[in-house]
């Protein structure tokens, strides 16, 4: 597959053509295709259950999906993975689990296949940048467990941080996090932007997309409108979303 | 035996060392399987292995080690296997279907064991050691056995320590940044594999699953730091092994088992005690 004829724009980081997600038979997102701007910050909106998860995972290859994803210069997620950062919800790790902040952070430096996987001056050099730049430098021989919920998702962005990558991929950082701790993500979220990186966001409070976002994709179990910020954040876009009582269907695709 | 001579006894201390090699394995790995909350799943191959043990004394006519931990082997992990079937396909919560798993493996077993006894070989009664265990039945080849697969988990754990760490702690993060999370869950069931045939000999099939949770529980207690829960498990482990050992070789009929878990259950009520008045004097 990596020798492919995929043609891919040069602003586009993402591709997605006719991405389609299901479990058990059941569609959970309806043929997608759109594409997600290189060096831009993307939010990824919509309901509940309109498959904003779904589209996250498929473009990880997370959960099976059909049609086709291609990241920049045509290449495949194998071939991203190096310079690809994801940061999952928070919820779905065990924080008691016996690791310091720092530790944490520096899985985002481990090299995967390599046996006894030593940390050379560098990556320690990356780890202390991370830990800097989400103000954890204190908190660094900490437990996991003993930090608050916003810490504790600024240590999963300062894990994504270590890795120096160009895109990065985040789900819900925003939930159930203290004011102090959002500000600092939205922060580092504009400068990774400022430097050219690309940052693909889940996201649920509508409130904030107009004022931090470039680009948005509005799904609602398909992909219900794609473009620029100020474009799809127009309230007869939305409320044709969010308040259908019914889940209505494409039926033009 | 006297005092004086047991000093000098090559064949017992070469006995304690393969003891410690088993404590050891089933430290370390106890501590990554109570982490991925998959301790059932120790207790599940445990009690799997005892059809096979049966079977592959009735096909060899042999109790050598030798011949009955291949049946081991493939005996428990066809019971994991069928507890995972159960879930994937069958649609059986995880929880029922090792409880539906391992007793009827462990019921198979129990039956076979007692056709095994009716017939009446002379080389029966060495079975009933993997009941409730039995450090002075293991003879001087089976501990070179115990120790090979017991130091090729260390050699293991050291190999994918970092990876395996990522894959317990966060496994759909590792599975992006390209870990190879089929191969660490694969490894992390062969650990757990080895460390319960290595120990159903010491323990036998219905305790040997304590000797990967109990120091694991136990070590939680002292400290948030991995590599030192892995030592103070080890650690644990070991003077529980030894200790019920040493009780069970100095007098008549006393099983192995029985007395490991003794000793584990004292370290792990310590450590649940001191979790549960430090949170108390919070």
């Amino acid at each position: 597959m990596s020798g492919n004829t995929a043609s891919i724009k040069s602003n586009t980081a993402i591709a997605l053509q006719a991405v389609q997600v299901s479990y058990d038979a059941i569609v959970a997102l309806d043929s997608v295709t759109t594409d997600i701007p290189l060096g831009q910050m993307t939010a990824i909106i919509g309901p509940n259950g309109s498959g904003k998860s779904s589209l996250l995972k498929a473009i990880l290859q997370l959960v099976p999906y059909s049609g086709r994803i291609t990241f920049a210069q045509g290449i495949t997620l194998e071939q991203m993975r190096p310079r690809l950062a994801y940061v999952p919800q928070r919820i779905l790790v065990d924080w008691h689990f016996p690791v310091s902040v720092q530790d944490v952070v520096a899985m985002g430096r481990y090299k995967p296949g390599a046996f006894f996987n030593r940390l050379s001056a560098q990556d320690y050099e990356a780890i202390k940048e991370a830990l800097a730049e989400t103000g954890l430098t204190a908190f660094a021989k900490r437990p996991v467990g003993a930090l608050s919920g916003g810490q504790q998702q600024r240590v999963f962005i300062a894990r994504a941080l270590a890795r120096k990558a160009d895109l990065f991929i985040l789900d819900e950082p925003f939930s159930g996090i203290d004011s102090a701790s959002e500000e600092n993500i939205w922060q580092i979220a504009k400068a990774l932007t400022a430097a050219g990186k690309t940052l693909v966001m889940v996201h649920h409070d509508l409130q904030s997309v107009a004022q931090h976002f470039d680009h948005v994709i509005l799904l609602n179990g398909y992909c219900a409108a794609a473009g620029p910020v100020h474009e799809v954040m127009q309230p007869e876009v939305l409320n044709a979303v969010y308040y259908s009582r019914l889940p209505s269907s494409p039926q033009h695709a | 035996m006297p005092e004086s001579l047991w000093i000098h006894d090559a064949g017992l201390w070469w006995l304690l060392f393969g003891l410690i090699c088993i404590a050891v394995s089933c430290g370390l790995t106890g501590v990554f399987l109570t982490l991925k909350g998959e301790a059932l799943n120790g207790d599940v191959m445990a009690h799997g292995v005892l059809p096979g043990i049966v079977v592959a004394f009735m096909v060899s006519g042999s109790r050598d080690l030798i011949w009955l931990i291949p049946g081991a082997a493939l005996s428990g992990a066809a019971t994991l296997w069928a507890k995972r079937w159960l879930v994937a396909t069958a649609k059986v919560r995880p929880d029922s279907a090792a409880a539906i798993t391992l007793s009827v493996f462990y019921g198979l077993g129990i039956v076979l064991l007692s056709k095994v006894r009716q017939s009446g070989t002379a080389a029966q009664a060495g079975l009933d050691r993997f009941l409730f265990g039995s450090a002075a039945a293991m003879l001087t080849d089976e501990v070179w056995i115990a120790v090979i697969l017991t130091l090729s988990v260390v050699i293991l754990i050291s190999a994918y320590y970092k990876g395996l760490t990522v894959f317990v702690f966060d496994p759909e993060y590792a599975a992006v940044a390209g870990f190879p999370v089929q191969r660490l869950s694969f490894l992390l069931t062969f650990l757990t594999l080895i460390c319960v045939i290595t120990g159903v000999q010491l323990l036998g099939v219905v305790l040997v699953a304590s000797l990967l949770v109990a120091p694991a529980v136990a070590a939680s207690a002292w400290t948030h730091a991995l590599h030192i829960r892995l030592i103070l498990a080890s650690i644990f482990a070991c003077m529980a092994v030894l200790g019920g050992g040493l009780i069970s070789a100095s007098g008549d009929g006393l099983p192995t088992g029985p007395w490991v878990v003794v000793i584990l259950s004292f370290f792990a009520f310590i450590g649940i005690g001191k979790k549960y008045f430090v949170r108390k004097l919070r």
